[in-house]
């Protein structure tokens, strides 16, 4: 399945857009939304490694998702914000 | 009750603090980060902060409901937007019953922004260009 992803900060500056699609099988997971984001953009693989996902605007781990519970991805680049 | 915000305007430090005053609290303690120039050997001219601004309030509201449920009034505001020297990029205030409660949660409440809301700085130095957050390459 094809999900929107949002991109920020370094993130998005590296590939260009602010959202990108990427294709996801179930269970929607952290590891393999990282996954797939580094094997359609390998320039962003150094980066990748210390950015976190939100799943539904809530941080996530471990947690497995099935896709109709998932309305929005994010990536969420090492934050710097105060 | 709590106000929290992403602002693209400057902020109105005043206007702030007088959300946090109530007749229960005799203590209030406010930070506000603003734009410095130096960070060691580093000049920084300017700085852009942007924000995945939906995900951003929700972890704000998170911080800020848990803290009033202590007993206190808590107001969170980060801009986002191009920042010169000085300007005020966060503000933070608590007001609490007694001054060693509103400390302690202003700076629980700091920090825990600092590490966990999504927000970006993107630092214009005089040497270059650098991303908060990330070791410098």
């Amino acid at each position: 399945m094809m999900f929107n992803v949002k991109l920020f900060a370094i993130l998005a500056e590296q590939i260009g857009h602010s959202e990108v699609q990427l294709t996801l099988t179930a269970p929607i997971t952290a590891a393999a939304v990282k996954t797939a984001l580094r094997a359609q953009y390998p320039q962003t693989a150094s980066v990748l490694a210390d950015c976190l996902v939100a799943i539904n605007q809530t941080f996530v781990s471990e947690e497995q998702f099935a896709p109709s519970e998932v309305t929005e991805i994010a990536l969420i680049p090492p934050v710097s914000g105060g | 009750m709590h106000y929290v915000a992403i602002a693209a305007q400057p902020l109105d430090v005043q206007a702030l603090y007088e959300k946090l005053k109530a007749p229960e609290f005799g203590g209030i303690v406010t930070f506000v980060g603003t734009v410095r120039q130096w960070t060691d050997e580093i000049e920084t001219q300017s700085l852009e902060y942007t924000a995945y601004t939906e995900m951003a309030l929700k972890e704000m509201t998170k911080l800020a409901v848990a803290i009033e449920a202590k007993g206190a009034n808590v107001v969170i505001v980060h801009r986002v937007g191009q920042l010169e020297l000085t300007d005020e990029a966060v503000f933070v205030g608590v007001a609490a019953a007694h001054r060693g409660e509103a400390f302690k949660w202003c700076e629980y409440l700091i920090d825990t922004v600092k590490k966990q809301v999504p927000i970006w700085k993107k630092e214009f130095d005089t040497d270059k260009i650098r991303w908060g957050g990330l070791n410098d390459v």
